[in-house]
């Protein structure tokens, strides 16, 4: 295929039939009154997401008034400590958990399909589960503070002060099941976000014209997929340990508080540029279309964004640097601490070269405001972060309000300053109105004036030695004035956001048309746009097309580009190659339903009553959630239904593609990434615990099961593997005979992983080992429950696979639901099969 | 076997910082271990046998990425060649740095003390 952005300029001719366009806004219509629950659309579910990020801003926010106030003055008894610990546990938590990963995850929900020229992300009903799951357990999450059973330890929640012997309570559950799951919806986000960006780009947009936020997004998507594993696996371990007292981080019996330091900030460092790194992404373009040139050094920009997301997970024992790690492990962290100083430093100058080339840049809009101020902050947050990743210097601060003023300074800096400006910046993109420049200066200088006025103060009371997180405090010379000052800039901080939301509320208008293309920006958002995201979908030839392509605005809205209106009567999309963005087949898309919000309510309801012990309510609510999943994919997988449709200027493209270049098979690919990530955070786990308890690891052969265990259990995997090969091929050659055989050996082969299961966990059962005496029991019977939780989510799409066969919806042509069932049992094989290798094989190693 | 195209690209163009944090758990791991399980007291040229396998990674590392740098992306349009080609021999250069900056610390600091 020739490449469209070279030879193609107009593939479709005017004037268009008549009723085209209106078949499209049908297809594309949003469903109203109780329906409106069901939308799927981005446009929709983006700014469902957005609003509700913002709610838990303004939520967390109150809670740090209430401190602030409580700090006011020395001696305070406002609020007493136990309410203390919950307000500032909730507060971080819900800032960084319900705020920040989900705002910037929203943003690029709203923003993406537009930018990268698609009618919607790949998987809308996926977006819609992840929002209401997010929005549904999130506020359940927070009400926790209203009965006195919010979390207590801590964002980070380190044990010991959180595990059963000192948190018995249901507090610290509520975090570890409420925010756990919360994380199934980040990861969701991630896998949409990456299949959308490299798969459903418009056509000519190769990766090198990408606009430089949608590289943002892929890099962050990328690092949860990565990160969010490990505080997964470890909040799993944690509530595990709470729950039946698997002692994974209890000293006594061969466990490390460590552990559970190591998996947090092995999530927790790269959160941190997860979402700045958006953040920069937005300045990115915030600061061209402000200036009116192309950013300056693109490719070194990308190539920033690149090597920050990875460099970024070379520093997460920068925060455990007072815990005696060995010196020179210290110093490979501080070493990748300077090297992803270089990406960060890229990005500056790019966007100060580009200032000064700048076109136009005067009067200072309200975006631009924001960015100059996240340049101000985030510089001073970044001085300060040199000084505490100086190891001696970071013994003093450690723990104390220094330490508070650096990470609000970062984070206020990195995060909300970029984000409030995208939010001036992208609502004319959404708004019939943009919002009030008058109001924007107004909050922005209240914001600017209240965030130093708040945080500069405490790099004092830091240093004089006021620790972080007292509910009070002496009358010490000095501390009550500074404390004073903050305490005044906080509120000046929550008038200025007051003064957002009262803009907002006068001035924000979803729906179309939207008040257009405000700033004179280049790149495809600003494309004329409805519910279907835009009329035709353009050929584009740079990174900005609209400043290089004149008249693509009126071209794309008459449908002169492809796809005009609607080939198959439904919703639909275009999915490109991933390099070139070639265009390789049709997407049909679902439209709105009930199944996606009711399985967001079944999870949310099964984690939430699990925290509370109400067992029986739980599965009950897990039953629902399992149906409408069930109800949700039945309709997927729809297969060749549909012949291959012109999209225009001749290009003839399938509909509906199965086999590596679909975009399910892409999405599973990164979902066992996510798999792989998790256990391979286990193994992490296993290793670790064996370096500071060898001890309790076996001392002889004979206490560990003999070898013809897990060979059998081996056997058993691998056996079950090559039946689902076996299915595979059959499937391919003759389908038409294979539907009772294919029937008995999947069924078969379901047996036997489950068998796999059981001959491991009776092995060591029989050679004694409990997982409540050691560590090693409980890191062995933890590898084993991983296990069966893979086999039992592979054993569960083996019977669904089954009953789409029964129903006569698999067939040569029509076996994505069949591939995906046979990938993800594939990596649930070699999963097992690797962590048999290392259960029985690394002890007889030690042994020799 | 042939990696598709896209596969291939991708892979190529992430490889440096790939190989940057496969070394990164590499040494980590390593000296984790021996600082946990101290062994051996044996020194050779003033350092001892773990700074050496830590070179000796860092060598290993430098050479996969120099195998790296020799692979061509495959996609069909020039410009997205160019872009991938440039792309991943900056990222390269880049995971190089880190790796020489990270390897360097064993000539300045003791492994286990701290610990």
């Amino acid at each position: 295929m020739s490449d469209p952005s070279a030879t193609v300029d107009y593939p479709n001719p005017l004037p268009r039939p008549p009723g085209e366009f209106e078949q499209l806004q049908r297809a594309w219509k949003p469903p109203t009154g109780i329906r409106l629950l069901t939308r799927v659309n981005n446009t929709y579910v983006g700014v469902y997401y957005v609003g509700t990020s913002l709610l838990f801003f303004l939520l967390a926010g109150v809670l740090a008034l209430v401190m602030r106030t409580q700090l006011a003055v020395p001696e305070n008894t406002l609020v007493g400590h136990d309410l203390y610990n919950q307000l500032f546990t909730m507060h971080g938590t819900v800032m960084m958990f319900l705020f920040a990963v989900p705002a910037v995850e929203a943003m690029g929900v709203l923003i993406l399909p537009n930018m990268l020229g698609a009618r919607d992300l790949p998987f809308p009903r996926l977006s819609m589960y992840a929002f209401w799951a997010y929005a549904i357990g999130g506020l359940i999450f927070f009400a926790t503070i209203f009965w006195g059973l919010a979390p207590r330890g801590g964002w980070f929640m380190y044990p010991p002060l959180t595990s059963y012997e000192y948190a018995p309570a249901d507090n610290a559950d509520w975090w570890l099941l409420g925010i756990g799951f919360i994380e199934i919806s980040a990861i969701a986000g991630a896998i949409e976000i990456v299949v959308g960006v490299l798969r459903t780009r418009a056509p000519g947009m190769t990766l090198g014209r990408m606009p430089v936020y949608a590289w943002s997004m892929l890099v962050i998507a990328g690092m949860i997929i990565f990160a969010f594993p490990a505080i997964i696996l470890g909040t799993l371990l944690l509530e595990i340990e709470r729950s039946f007292q698997w002692p994974f981080f209890v000293a006594a019996k061969g466990g490390d508080p460590l552990l559970w330091q190591h998996l947090f900030w092995f999530f927790g460092h790269p959160e941190v540029y997860i979402i700045f790194l958006p953040a920069a992404g937005m300045v990115s373009m915030i600061i061209p279309a402000m200036a009116g040139t192309p950013l300056v050094g693109y490719r070194l920009v990308v190539l920033a964004l690149v090597g920050a997301g990875f460099l970024s997970f070379g520093l997460w024992v920068h925060h455990m640097f007072t815990t005696g790690i060995p010196q020179l492990s210290l110093s490979f962290f501080s070493a990748a601490s300077m090297a992803v100083s270089i990406p960060s430093g890229i990005q500056v100058f790019a966007w100060i070269a580009t200032l000064a080339a700048a076109k136009r840049l005067r009067p200072l809009k309200v975006p631009m405001l924001f960015v100059l101020g996240f340049f101000f902050i985030f510089v001073l947050g970044g001085l300060t972060g040199v000084m505490v990743a100086v190891v001696p210097f970071d013994w003093q601060a450690h723990d104390s309000y220094f330490i508070v003023a650096h990470l609000h300074y970062v984070l206020i800096g990195g995060m909300v300053f970029p984000l409030f400006g995208a939010l001036y910046y992208w609502t004319p993109y959404i708004s019939r109105k943009a919002l009030s420049e008058r109001m924007g200066q107004w909050a922005f200088w209240l914001m600017f004036v209240g965030v130093n006025l708040t945080f500069f103060p405490m790099h004092l009371t830091g240093l004089m030695g006021m620790p972080r997180r007292v509910y009070t405090y002496a009358d010490y010379p000095g501390w009550a004035e500074l404390n004073l000052l903050s305490t005044g800039g906080a509120f000046l901080i929550a008038a200025g956001v007051l003064v957002v939301v009262v803009d907002m509320a006068l001035h924000l208008r979803i729906g179309n048309p939207n008040a257009g293309n405000v700033w004179g920006a280049g790149t495809l958002e600003w494309l004329p746009n409805g519910d279907y995201g835009n009329r035709s979908i353009p050929i584009v030839h740079s990174r900005e097309p609209l400043w290089d392509q004149p008249g693509l605005s009126e071209d794309v809205k008459e449908g002169r580009y492809y796809l005009p209106g609607t080939a198959t009567g439904g919703r639909e999309t275009i999915v490109t190659s991933a390099i070139d963005a070639r265009p390789q087949y049709l997407l049909q898309m679902p439209g709105p339903g009930w199944s996606p919000l009711l399985a967001a309510v079944g999870t949310a309801g099964f984690f939430l009553l699990l925290t509370v012990k109400l067992v029986l309510p739980a599965l009950l609510f897990g039953a629902l959630a399992l149906a409408s999943v069930v109800w949700w994919l039945w309709g997927s997988d729809p297969g060749p239904s549909h012949p291959p449709v012109d999209v225009g200027g001749g290009l003839r493209l399938p509909v509906q593609m199965t086999g590596p270049d679909s975009h399910s098979w892409w999405a599973m690919v990164v979902l066992i990434l996510v798999c792989g990530s998790i256990f391979g955070s286990l193994v992490f786990s296993y290793l670790f615990l064996w370096t500071v308890s060898p001890d309790v690891w076996p001392t002889a052969v004979e206490a560990l099961p003999g070898l013809g265990s897990p060979a059998a259990s081996a056997g058993l995997l691998l056996a079950s593997a090559l039946g689902v090969r076996w299915c595979s091929r059959r499937l391919a050659a003759d389908p038409a005979r294979s539907a009772g055989p294919l029937r008995g050996v999947l069924a078969v082969a379901v047996l036997l992983l489950c068998a796999s299961l059981v001959v491991e966990v009776e092995a060591q059962q029989d050679a004694g080992l409990s997982p409540r005496e050691t560590a090693y029991g409980a890191v062995v019977y933890g590898l084993a429950a991983l296990q069966g939780l893979f086999v039992a989510i592979s054993a569960t799409m083996g019977l669904y696979t089954l009953a789409r066969s029964f129903a006569g919806m698999l067939s040569a042509q029509r076996r994505q639901t069949f591939d995906n069932t046979r990938l993800f049992w594939n990596y649930t094989v070699v999963q097992g099969l690797v962590a048999l290798a290392l259960v029985h094989g690394f002890p007889r190693l030690l042994l020799g | 076997m042939r990696l598709p195209v896209a596969t291939h690209d991708l892979l190529l163009l992430f490889a440096g910082p790939m190989v940057w944090a496969a070394h990164f758990v590499l040494i980590y791991g390593l000296n984790g271990i021996a600082c946990a399980r101290s062994g051996s007291a044996a020194r050779w040229g003033g350092l001892p046998w773990e700074a050496w396998a830590i070179v000796a990674a860092g060598a290993l590392a430098a050479a996969v990425l120099a195998a790296c740098a020799a692979a061509r992306p495959r996609s069909e349009s020039e410009h997205s060649r160019r872009f991938v080609r440039w792309t991943s021999l900056a990222l390269l250069a880049l995971a190089l740095l880190a790796i020489a900056w990270e390897t360097m610390a064993v000539l300045l600091v003791p492994a286990c003390s701290g610990a």
